[in-house]
C-alpha cells in the first residue's frame, strides 16, 4: 500500500509555486507571508508597514522566524496557517486579514529584539512617560485621546515600548477610535495632538480602568505590587522573562504606581496631569 | 517543622527581581509570579540552609527594627512553601491555631508588617491577553480572553455582542 503522504506533499509543493510572497522585518523580528489570493496579498501588503510605524523594512522571503499563510481553498473558503499549522477558517477576507495583521503584531510584540511590549496606551507629559496599561475593550484610547487632547505627546493607544533601560519608545499607530460598534483609524492630529519623537523615561504608571460614576482618586502602589499587576499587560513574559522582568523593574523603580477607577475620560485627564505634577515635575 | 529546622530557599527555575524593599520571583515551570513585600522577602533571603527559624526572626527583628514573634517567620514559611518557593514543602502547624489566630495574635504583638506573598499566572496567550480580535463567525479565540463577549465574534472580528 502506497504512503498517501509524500503525495499529498508534492500537491502542496506544487501548489505553492502559485503563491505570492512577502517578508519583512520589524524590531528585529522577520516575518514573512504567503497567499494564493491575489486580493488577500494585495491588502495585507498595503496594511503591513503601517503595523509597525518607523521600524518596518522590506526583507526577503528567507530565514523567518514565522510565516503566515492564507490559502483559499477549492470550497472558496480562506484559511489561516501559522507556520504551518492551521489556525482558522473563515468564509470572508475582511474580518481574516485584520485577525491576521493583529496576530503579526503580536508576535513581532512578543519576540521583539532588546524591546519589552506592553499592551498599554502611552504618552508623555514634560518630558517624563506615562504608561497606562489596560486589557482590550478597557478604555485605553479614550484616555489617551483626553491626554493628548490637553497637550499630553503621544506615544501609542495600543503598545508602551520599553527599551533596555527602562526608556519608553513612541509606537505612533493611528488611534483606534471605537464608536457604535465600529472601530476608525484616526491620526493623532485629527484630534490636534503631535506623535512622540523620541524616548522618554517612565514617571508614571497609571492602572485603571473606566467604571462609570469611578470617583478616580488615585492610589499609590507599592513597585513590587505594581510589577506584578503589570505582569498581566506585558506580552514577551512567557517568551523572554528574564530580560522581560529586568525591562520591568528599571521602568517601575523610577515611576510613580498608582491605580484607580475612573469616570469620564475628559474630567479624569485633567485630574492625573494635575497629579502627576504635583508628585513629579 | 521544628524551631531547630533549617529552611533552604528554592534557587532553581526561578527568576529573581529585587524591587525596592519586596522582591519579585517569576516561576519558568509554572508560569507564576509572586510578589513577597519586605518581611516575607527578608524571610525568604535568609532560608539559606544554615539559619534556624529562631534565627531567623532574630535577623529579621534587628533589621525591621521591631520585636519579631516566630510566629511571623512561620506565617512567611507557610505562603513560601505554598507557593513552592522553599527547596522542602512540608506541612507547618501553628499549633493548633488557624492561621487567622495566628495573623491575628501577630498583629497584636509587632509593627513589622506581615509578611504577603501575592501571586498571579501570566497569561497562556498573547492574543488572550492583548486582543480581542477573532475571524467573523468563528469566536474560538474569544474563550480565553476577557472581551466583552467570550462567545461571539462580531461582524466586525472583535469578541463582542
Amino acid at each position: 500500500m502506497s504512503n498517501p503522504r509524500p503525495a499529498k506533499k508534492k500537491v502542496l509543493e506544487k501548489e505553492l509555486l502559485d503563491y505570492k510572497r512577502v517578508g519583512f522585518e520589524a524590531y528585529g523580528v522577520k516575518i514573512c507571508f504567503e497567499t494564493n489570493d491575489q486580493g488577500v496579498f494585495r491588502e495585507i501588503k498595503r496594511s503591513l508597514p503601517g503595523l509597525f510605524p518607523g521600524n518596518f523594512k522590506d526583507a526577503g522571503f528567507c530565514l523567518c522566524e514565522s510565516v503566515y499563510r492564507v490559502r483559499k481553498n477549492p470550497r472558496n473558503l480562506f484559511e489561516l496557517i501559522v507556520d504551518g499549522k492551521l489556525d482558522s477558517v473563515s468564509p470572508e477576507t475582511l474580518t481574516l486579514n485584520r485577525f491576521l495583521l493583529t496576530l503579526i503584531r503580536l508576535r513581532v510584540a512578543e519576540r521583539a529584539v532588546g524591546r519589552v511590549f506592553l499592551h498599554a496606551g502611552a504618552v508623555a507629559w514634560k518630558g517624563k512617560g506615562i504608561i497606562i496599561p489596560a486589557g482590550s475593550f478597557r478604555g485605553k484610547t479614550t484616555l489617551v485621546g483626553a491626554l493628548v487632547k490637553k497637550g499630553a505627546l503621544y506615544f501609542s493607544d495600543e503598545f508602551a515600548v520599553l527599551d533596555k533601560n527602562g526608556r519608553l519608545h513612541p509606537f505612533p499607530k493611528d488611534l483606534s477610535i471605537r464608536s457604535g460598534g465600529n472601530q476608525r483609524e484616526t491620526p493623532v492630529r485629527d484630534l490636534g495632538g503631535r506623535a512622540g519623537k523620541r524616548a522618554v523615561p517612565v514617571g508614571f504608571v497609571l492602572l485603571t480602568e473606566y467604571k462609570k460614576g469611578g470617583s478616580g482618586n488615585l492610589r499609590q502602589i507599592t513597585p513590587g505590587a505594581g510589577l506584578l499587576e503589570v505582569l498581566s499587560h506585558t506580552i514577551p513574559i512567557r517568551y523572554n522573562p528574564e530580560f522581560t522582568l529586568e525591562v520591568l523593574n528599571k521602568t517601575l523603580n523610577r515611576a510613580i504606581i498608582a491605580k484607580s477607577f475612573r469616570g469620564e475620560a475628559e474630567v479624569f485627564s485633567e485630574r492625573l496631569l494635575n497629579f502627576f505634577e504635583k508628585h513629579l515635575i | 517543622m521544628k524551631s531547630s529546622e533549617t529552611p533552604v530557599a528554592r534557587k532553581n527555575g526561578l527568576v529573581v527581581q529585587e524591587v525596592a524593599d519586596e522582591v519579585l520571583v517569576y516561576d519558568l515551570d509554572t508560569n507564576k509570579a509572586h510578589c513577597l513585600n519586605e518581611t516575607a522577602a527578608m524571610v525568604w533571603r535568609n532560608c539559606d540552609g544554615t539559619r534556624t527559624v529562631s534565627d531567623i526572626s532574630k535577623v529579621v527583628e534587628g533589621k525591621l527594627g521591631g520585636k519579631v514573634n516566630e510566629d511571623l517567620i512561620w506565617l512567611a514559611l507557610d505562603q513560601l512553601g505554598e507557593k513552592d518557593l522553599l527547596e522542602e514543602k512540608r506541612e507547618l502547624s501553628f499549633s493548633g491555631r488557624s492561621r487567622r489566630e495566628v495573623i491575628r495574635k501577630i498583629g497584636l504583638a509587632t509593627a513589622v508588617a506581615i509578611p504577603l506573598v501575592a501571586s498571579l499566572t501570566t497569561p497562556t496567550s498573547v492574543l488572550a491577553a492583548a486582543s480581542c480580535a477573532c475571524t467573523a463567525g468563528n469566536p474560538a479565540p474569544c474563550a480565553a480572553t476577557t472581551c466583552p463577549s467570550t462567545t461571539n465574534c462580531n461582524l466586525a472580528g472583535q469578541c463582542a455582542p
